[in-house]
C-alpha cells in the first residue's frame, strides 16, 4: 500500500533496512588483560568500589588506553554490572 | 569498622544523578561511598563486603526499596546494617512501609544536605555503638566459656580426687576388718541404686553415695580384735561398737563436703520408730539419705558373711526389711528396695 505522500508525490520511497550489526559497536576486549588485573577490576566492580575501580582502570591505560576510556565512562556512570559483565565475557588469555 | 576507618556507605539508586549527588556530598564528608543502580547490585556488592550504611531509593525498576530492605534484613551478613529510604514518595503509609520494611530512618525528597548528613552521622555513630557492644559481649563470652571450661576440668578433677580420697579411707577402715571388706562399696551401690528409682536429684545421690563409702568409718577407733572376732558381743563390746556412728561423725564433720556425709553417717542407726543410736531420733527428723543409707546396710549386712554367723542370703535380708517396713525403716524405701530386688533383677555385688 502506498502512503499518502507517496501518491502525492507519485513517487515510491524506498527504505534502506539499517544493519544492526554494523552499527553496534564490537564490545571493548578485556581478553589482553593480564589475570590479575582481571581479578582486580572484577573485585573492585562486584563490591561497588569507586576507588579500587579507578586505580584498577589506572592500570589497564597501561595496557590499553582505549579500553581505558571505555570502562572509565562505565564507572562514571556507575555501570559497574557492565564492566563485570565485559569481563565475564571475555575469554581468559591462554 | 574502627573508630577512625571512613565509613562505607551503600547508596541505590535508579538514578545516575541522584547518585552523583549524594555521593559527592558524602565524599566531601569523608565517607568511602559505594553507588549501585540497583537493588540487586547493592545485594551483591555487600554480599561481597560489608557497608556500615545504606540509602535506599524506594522506586526502582526490578527489585524496589522495600524488597532491598527486606532481603538485607532477612541474611545474618546484613541484618544489622542500618537503612535509611530517601525518597519522593512522603505519605504516611509510604513511611511507614519503609520502617516495616526494617528501615531506621526516612529522608523525603527533596532533601537538605545538612538534614542527610546528620541522620547519617547520628545512624552511624548509634551503629558504632551496637557493633561496640557486640563485640564485647561476644568477647566476654569467649571468656567466660573458657572460664567455665577451665572451672569443669578442675572441678572434674577436683571430684576424681575426693572420690579417689574416699575410696582410700573406705580401704582404710575395711584392711583393719578384713571380714566386712567391700561391705561399703556394696551397701553405696545398693543405697544409690534405691536413690535412683527414687528419683532423686544427682546432687542429693553424689552426698548418699559418698556418706555411703565410708559410712562405717567410725570403726576405725575399735579394736580390730572385737571386729573380727567370731561370735556375739558382749553388752560391753556391742556398747562400743555402737560409737562408730558418732566417732564417724566426729572424723568427717570437720570435712567441708558440699553434702551433710557427716549427718548421714552419724544417723545411719537411727530407726523410725526411735528405737535407734545415737540419739534415738525418730521418722523425718531422720535425714532421707540415712533412712536409705539405714536399709541398704541392713540388706548387705543379714545378705553377706559376718564373723560371728554365715551369710543369711539374700531373702532372709529383704523378710528383715519387710518386717521392719514403717517401724524400723522408711516404708518409701523399702518397697523402692523390694521392687530393686524382685522386680528390677538387682543383685547385690559380689
Amino acid at each position: 500500500m502506498r502512503l499518502p505522500w507517496e501518491r502525492l508525490l507519485g513517487v515510491r520511497f524506498q527504505y534502506a533496512i539499517p544493519d544492526a550489526a554494523a552499527e553496534r559497536p564490537a564490545p571493548p576486549d578485556l581478553s589482553a588483560l593480564p589475570d590479575h588485573l582481571r581479578r582486580e577490576l572484577a573485585q573492585a566492580a562486584d563490591r561497588l568500589d569507586v576507588e579500587a575501580t579507578e586505580a584498577a582502570i589506572a592500570h589497564v591505560r597501561n595496557i590499553d588506553p582505549a579500553l581505558a576510556d571505555h570502562l572509565a565512562e562505565l564507572a562514571r556512570v556507575y555501570r559497574f554490572d557492565r564492566i563485570a559483565s565485559l569481563l565475564i565475557e571475555a575469554p581468559a588469555p591462554p | 569498622m574502627s573508630e577512625t576507618d571512613p565509613a562505607n556507605i551503600v547508596i541505590v539508586d535508579d538514578n545516575p544523578d541522584n547518585l552523583q549527588v549524594l555521593g559527592s556530598m558524602l565524599q566531601q564528608e569523608g565517607y568511602k561511598v559505594r553507588p549501585a543502580l540497583s537493588g540487586e547490585l547493592a545485594l551483591r556488592a555487600m554480599a561481597a563486603s560489608a557497608s556500615d550504611l545504606v540509602l535506599l531509593d524506594i522506586r526502582m525498576p526490578g527489585m524496589d526499596g522495600y524488597e532491598t530492605c527486606r532481603r538485607m534484613k532477612a541474611q545474618p551478613a546484613t541484618t544489622g546494617i542500618p537503612v535509611i529510604f530517601i525518597s519522593a514518595l512522603n505519605e504516611s503509609e509510604d513511611k511507614l512501609a519503609a520502617f516495616e520494611a526494617g528501615a531506621v530512618d526516612f529522608v523525603g525528597k527533596p532533601f537538605q544536605a545538612a538534614e542527610v548528613l546528620a541522620r547519617v552521622r547520628a545512624q552511624l555513630k548509634l551503629y558504632r555503638m551496637q557493633q561496640h557492644l557486640e563485640t564485647m559481649v561476644t568477647e566476654r563470652t569467649a571468656e567466660l566459656r573458657l572460664t567455665c571450661e577451665s572451672l569443669e576440668n578442675s572441678r572434674s578433677r577436683y571430684r576424681c580426687m575426693l572420690e579417689q580420697t574416699i575410696q582410700a579411707i573406705a580401704l582404710t577402715i575395711e584392711k583393719r576388718d578384713p571380714y566386712t571388706a567391700g561391705h561399703q562399696v556394696r551397701v553405696s551401690r545398693l543405697a544409690t541404686a534405691i536413690a535412683l528409682e527414687l528419683d532423686l536429684d544427682a546432687d542429693t545421690i553424689d552426698g548418699l553415695r559418698f556418706g555411703s563409702m565410708i559410712h562405717d568409718i567410725g570403726k576405725i577407733y575399735l579394736p580390730a580384735e572385737i571386729l573380727s572376732r567370731p561370735g556375739r558381743l558382749s553388752a560391753t563390746e556391742f556398747a562400743l561398737v555402737k560409737t562408730h556412728a558418732e566417732v564417724g561423725n566426729e572424723i568427717v564433720a570437720p570435712i567441708e563436703f558440699p553434702w551433710p556425709v557427716a549427718q548421714i553417717i552419724l544417723q545411719h542407726h537411727e530407726r523410725q520408730d526411735g528405737s535407734g543410736y545415737p540419739h534415738g531420733k525418730q521418722g523425718r527428723e531422720i535425714l532421707l539419705e540415712a533412712r536409705i543409707l539405714a536399709v541398704a546396710d541392713v540388706v548387705e549386712a543379714m545378705a553377706s558373711h559376718r564373723p560371728y554367723r554365715p551369710a543369711l542370703g539374700t531373702e532372709k535380708a529383704l523378710d528383715e526389711i519387710r518386717r521392719g517396713r514403717g517401724e524400723l525403716y522408711d516404708p518409701a524405701v523399702v518397697d523402692v528396695c523390694l521392687r530393686l530386688f524382685n522386680e528390677r533383677g538387682y543383685r547385690l555385688p559380689p
